[in-house]
């Protein structure tokens, strides 16, 4: 509308307005029937007479409206009205209310305000009125048509675009149009939008006619913002989504409706919050580039200002509610998918920049360094999917609001890219330690960003195949940068408790994540994978870079106060974490923590208050500093000291398998109960099998039994024996033999009573001493308490002689005594008594049962077997070594194992890489001659005879393993000059300039030959077996070492009976990859007697594990065998020898 | 605000408070007469000492609660 036009009207509008307040309001008359009606409403160019009517149209309508006097007969005058006003013919040009549409009409074009507002207030009327009657919606539907025609669309627009200070005509024709849009379920909404030329006038506009935060809306007289919006709600409501979509795309709309929003009433900011979320941003079928558009970093700051929003005419728990519900809509648009706002995004791996550059960046990386350089370059910025949400992040302060905080951590979780990005761009805002409640604030939010798990396959299944996220980035989303090492330093500072109390908890929860982080890097195929192993590295490098050293967290540990249990008990974990986590950093710190653990034990031994001993944080900190005591190489666990004053030395550990089965004790201790069987079995008192649990069966059973005074006496009594145990092992386990000897039973009776333990022994030896000093009550009790323990070992296994002798001596110097003990497995051990509880008698049953199952099938499964013994045939050829070498200087070639590959390519199924290797290997030997690398000579010589030796090979097929792995192996030689074997290998390469292919090259020497120092015998037999190892990979090979009998000579090699584990574990490893060559087994088991030679060994080795292994590694070779050839040629022996094993076993 | 997947039990979390709150009773008073600090930061205030609580394994704070019967029994 032209400005001219608009102050014209103005004008004289005013001037009428003056005169109708000062003279003449209608008020119009009561309506009795539908024909006056009819004649009041006739149109009239007069317009006082046609507000006259109107009015008393309105004051029937109200009347109905609001249900006062007789509505059933104003409706019945309405009906009889709308009857005789009804359009004789129907269709799109019938014109409904003729009379008012055209008095309307009129006064838009006259400008007469007051006649243009009444009409659109009865308009509006008539049309809520009918759609509550099912009857009268027909009217109301033509009425609806009626408005769509050009005439009425006219006045529609006029009244709309009246000047902002006439809301009393403005106001009825939005409320109007809303009748219209929700008349039958929204059944003109479509076509009303359509006309939106005339419906949407100036709507931008009277969105923003509203009340302002000063002068705020009347409750009962809505403003002109008001009813727009409602009226743009309800066009939402009705639309379907392609109309939703064409009304958000109107420009600016939503910035209008949100414009004004913070000084709305309460009821209408939900009214709009509820409306966009329901009829917007849950619509699926809108797409997501509209919802985008619509809910950008503007509309979203808009919505985020209504957390403080106020209004001091509303009651409070409405103004609160308007902030809840803004929270909730922020947290589902700004975490919902569906929404619009929230982009999918790939976690932990950044947004790449150029899809085309990523996908050669993909191919670099299948290489193995490459992603390596590129993993610091996102210290320039952090690229996000979510660009929106980054930039509406920023704008948050989670450190000063709750619901800020709520709202940044809920879009971290959703988008977990925005964690790393949101700490790099706001570095600005530092974690300087204040007791501020902004410090605290920061603080929190921090935390419960660290609480958010890392995500699945670091965000991105695609990428976590390929390789591990970038170190900054994971550090970052498991130790936001705020927390670097100088700020975490001072928040520990003993000044205050709560500073480093937060600062505890936040690297506890650090700690804990990164073990999640390395737990994804060392899963599954990552395992065995370099660059994820690096990553690890690197990880953990970075992670102690940032963290403060462990003598802080010692510091901080000790300047806490001994009442503060619970920051204790966290600091102690902390430092465990250190242990466990990082002990490179924990051991650094040469932490001595057996000061601290006495000084807990005194406060929970102590007599103090109630308080004390029953604190759950002191128990706890107990426990972490026993753990870290089990970590530290120096701890005493035996060493006498005196815990309680007055109360005479005992061990630490004595002091706490008394704290364990004490009586008052509710809690549980397993962290503790686990730590001490640990260090008792370590120091062989108790044997592996049972580990502590008979013992403190009979404890917990002798302490119901006697009184506190005698249970001292057995507390000594047991303390003196386990630290005899402890720190004279040898003595005792001397006794223990001469007891095995005693009772003659064969070697598997001596290998089972090896796990017979030494405690119990080291009870027998002492108890005479004892006896002499003790009085009578508390000899009962001792004989009580011994009874109880050789009872609880007995049942675990019976039928142990020498458990039996040992208790015979027992009995007899009880009996001398003149003291009664009972017979050994007499005493009854309650299923579930109080100390062992009932989990731990489940454990008990459930080893026992474990033990048995598993002997019965076999020792080991083959699955274990192979798991212990089978080491994988060597890597896929890397053919690309054929042409990095090229490049490489000689230094790298022989550092970096390329020559290892190009040797290996000459095992390679193809003619032509086995042909291309060859001449390579020769080129690079003349490359290496040529150089001034020091051992050059050594190393062209050894690949030179390589490559002469393979020559004739290189035809007819792979070349023998033996040279390969020779030249491997003695390729490490040659690098280092100090070895053994370096001048056996020089010596050997000057012999001859070729090698046989029927032979091992050197073996005679190293088997045969005498050690080139006398000491280093088994060091040249370690190199042997792995390079022997490595040169049995085919039947050809299996062949070789056949004819010369080099099978024998490592089967003879593997009966030294000083050979150690890991050699012996070597030899066997070679018969287990015999197994797996074909026919290897039958020839071993033919030729070489392997199943007598694995018998025999069985039954000579001590150790119950490794007996395991060789029984397994007889049923591996008996399957893969040919059966029938090895059973006649045993004539039955083979399978009579297994069988026996089998039932051995069983018995 | 990450949901846990087991938030800690409530009796265990007001426990946990209380010891928290008595621990730090002298730094807590500093916080209540910084500029900050207003009547509205109650709630974040506790909320902040009280999501550590989370730090606990149910089998831990079982073991607390229990011990803190025991003390009353």
């Amino acid at each position: 509308m032209g400005k001219r036009a608009s102050i014209d009207a103005d004008g004289a509008a005013a001037f009428r307005k003056r005169q109708k307040i000062t003279h003449d309001v209608p008020i119009g008359e009561d309506v009795s029937s539908g024909e006056q009606l009819r004649g009041l409403l006739a149109f009239d160019q007069d317009m006082r007479k046609a507000r006259h009517g109107l009015q008393s149209f309105k004051r029937l309508l109200d009347s109905i409206a609001s249900g006062e006097g007789d509505r059933s007969a104003s409706l019945a005058i309405l009906r009889e009205y709308l009857e005789l006003v009804k359009p004789r013919l129907e269709g799109e040009d019938a014109v409904y209310l003729s009379d008012i549409m055209e008095m309307w009409s009129f006064a838009a074009q006259t400008n007469e305000g007051g006649v243009m507002s009444s009409a659109a207030v009865v308009l509006a009327l008539v049309l809520n009125v009918v759609s509550d009657s099912l009857e009268l919606v027909k009217h109301g539907l033509g009425i609806c048509q009626t408005l769509l025609q050009e005439r009425q669309l006219k006045s529609i627009s006029k009244n709309l675009s009246s000047d902002k200070t006439k809301g009393f005509i403005i106001s009825p024709t939005l409320r109007l149009l809303r009748e219209a849009v929700s008349l039958d379920g929204g059944a003109y909404a479509r076509r009303i939008v359509r006309a939106k030329t005339y419906t949407f006038a100036s709507l931008g506009r009277n969105l923003e006619i509203g009340s302002t935060v000063e002068n705020p809306e009347d409750a009962r007289k809505a403003s002109v913002r008001t009813n727009a919006v409602r009226f743009f709600l309800s066009c939402l409501k009705y639309l379907h989504s392609d109309g939703r979509k064409e009304l958000l795309l109107q420009k600016e709309l939503l910035s209008h409706l949100t414009f004004l929003i913070k000084s709305d009433p309460p009821s209408l900011v939900v009214e709009i919050l509820d409306s966009l979320r329901t009829h917007v941003l849950a619509d699926s079928k809108i797409s997501r580039d509209v919802k985008f558009k619509c809910f950008n970093t503007k509309t979203l700051m808009r919505i985020l200002a209504l957390y403080s929003y106020s209004n001091s005419t509303e009651p409070e728990s409405e103004v609160d509610r308007v902030s809840e519900k803004a929270h909730q809509f922020l947290m589902y648009v700004c975490t919902n998918p569906v929404a619009g706002i929230l982009y999918p995004s790939t976690g932990l791996y950044p947004k790449e920049t150029n899809e085309e550059f990523s996908v050669q960046l993909a191919k670099q990386k299948s290489a193995a360094h490459s992603n390596l350089a590129k993993d610091d370059s996102y210290r320039d910025g952090v690229p996000v999917f979510n660009f929106v949400l980054s930039e509406f992040a920023s704008k948050l302060r989670p450190w000063s609001s709750m619901k800020h905080s709520q709202l940044l951590t809920a879009m971290f979780e959703a988008a977990p890219e925005l964690i790393a990005n949101y700490f790099f761009n706001n570095q600005s805002f530092t974690f300087e330690p204040k007791l501020t409640m902004t410090w605290i604030g920061y603080a929190s939010f921090l935390f419960d960003t660290m609480k958010i798990p890392l995500p699945p396959s670091f965000g991105d299944k695609t990428r976590f195949a390929v390789g591990p996220p970038p170190t900054n980035i994971l550090l970052d989303n498991i130790l936001p940068l705020p927390l670097n090492q100088k700020v975490m330093v001072r928040c520990l500072s003993p000044n205050s408790n709560l500073t480093s109390f937060f600062a505890t908890r936040m690297l506890i929860e650090a700690l804990e994540k990164l073990s999640v982080a390395m737990k994804l890097h060392r899963e599954g195929f990552r395992a065995t994978d370099t660059r994820w192993a690096e990553a690890a590295r690197k990880l953990i490098d970075a992670f102690c870079r940032r963290i403060p050293d462990m003598k802080e967290i010692v510091r901080s540990y000790k300047g806490i106060a001994s009442e503060n249990t619970l920051h204790k008990a966290m600091a102690s974990r902390l430092l465990l974490l250190y242990y466990e986590m990082i002990p490179q950093v924990a051991l650094a710190a040469n932490f001595d923590v057996s000061p601290f653990f006495v000084n807990v034990l005194r406060s929970l031994q102590s007599n103090g208050s109630d308080e004390q001993k029953h604190d759950g944080f002191r128990q706890m900190e107990l426990e972490n500093l026993v753990s870290i005591a089990s970590y530290s190489p120096g701890m005493r666990w035996f060493a006498r000291i005196e815990v309680l004053s007055g109360k005479g030395q005992s061990s630490p550990f004595t002091t706490l398998l008394r704290l364990l089965s004490s009586s008052d004790r509710s809690a549980p201790l397993d962290q503790l109960k686990r730590v001490l069987a640990d260090v008792a079995v370590e120091n062989q008192l108790v044997s592996a099998a049972t580990r502590l649990n008979p013992l403190l069966q009979a404890i917990a059973l002798s302490i119901d039994e006697n009184s506190s005074e005698d249970m001292d006496k057995i507390w000594s009594f047991l303390d003196n024996c386990i630290s005899r145990c402890a720190t004279s092992p040898i003595k005792y386990l001397e006794v223990l033999e001469s007891y095995l000897t005693d009772s003659d039973g064969d070697v598997q009776e001596k290998v089972n009573a090896r796990s017979f333990n030494l405690l119990a022994v080291a009870i027998a030896e002492q108890l005479p001493y004892v006896i002499k000093s003790a009085d009578a009550p508390e000899r009962a009790s001792l004989s009580s308490f011994i009874s109880l323990y050789f009872s609880a070992l007995y049942k675990k296994k019976k039928g142990s002689d020498a458990l039996e002798s040992v208790y015979a001596k027992i009995e007899e110097c009880f009996s001398s005594n003149s003291v009664k003990l009972a017979k050994l497995g007499s005493r009854k051990l309650p299923k579930a008594s109080r100390s062992g509880t009932q989990e731990d008698e489940d454990d008990d049953d459930q080893e026992e049962h474990d033990n048995s199952s598993q002997q019965k099938e076999t020792g080991l499964t083959q699955e274990q077997l192979e798991e212990a013994l089978h080491i994988p045939f060597t890597s896929p050829e890397d053919t690309g070594a054929l042409l990095k070498w090229h490049t490489k200087a000689v230094e790298d070639l022989i550092e970096d194992g390329l020559i290892t590959n190009l040797i290996r390519l000459l095992a390679s199924e193809h003619t032509s890489i086995r042909k291309e290797a060859l001449t390579n290997l020769l080129k690079m030997a003349a490359k290496i001659d040529e150089s001034s690398y020091e051992e050059k000579k050594q190393v062209w010589l050894l690949l030179s005879e390589l490559a002469e030796s393979s020559r004739p090979q290189v035809d007819s097929g792979p070349v023998p393993s033996a040279f390969i792995a020779f030249s491997i192996h003695a390729l490490e030689v040659l690098k280092n000059p100090l070895h053994p074997l370096y001048p056996k290998i020089n010596s050997f390469l000057t012999r001859s300039p070729v090698w046989s292919p029927e032979k091992l090259p050197l073996a005679h020497d190293i088997l045969h030959g005498e050690p080139s120092e006398d000491d280093k015998y088994y060091t040249e037999l370690a190199w042997f077996l792995a390079y022997v190892l490595d040169a049995l990979q085919t039947p050809f090979d299996l062949g070789v070492f056949h004819k010369k009998r080099w099978l024998e000579k490592i089967l003879a090699l593997g009966s030294n009976p000083y050979l150690r584990t890991n050699l012996r574990l070597r030899v066997l490893r070679i018969v287990y990859r015999a197994t797996c060559i074909e026919s290897g087994s039958t020839t071993l088991i033919t030729r070489f007697g392997l199943l007598t030679w694995l018998d025999a060994q069985r039954a000579a080795c001590g150790n119950p594990d490794e007996a395991a292994l060789y029984e397994a590694l007889m049923s591996r070779a008996w399957n893969t065998c040919d059966q029938a050839r090895v059973r006649a040629w045993s004539k039955g022996g083979v399978e009579k020898l297994l069988a026996k094993n089998k039932t051995k076993k069983t018995q | 605000m990450p949901q846990d997947a087991n938030p800690p039990k409530p009796a265990f979390s007001s426990l946990y408070l209380q010891k928290l709150t008595q621990e730090l009773a002298e730094d807590l008073d500093k916080v209540r007469n910084a500029d900050d600090f207003k009547a509205d930061s109650v709630p974040f205030l506790v909320h902040a000492l009280q999501q550590g609580a989370a730090q606990f394994s149910p089998a831990q704070q079982d073991a607390v609660l229990k011990a803190a019967e025991g003390r009353r029994g």
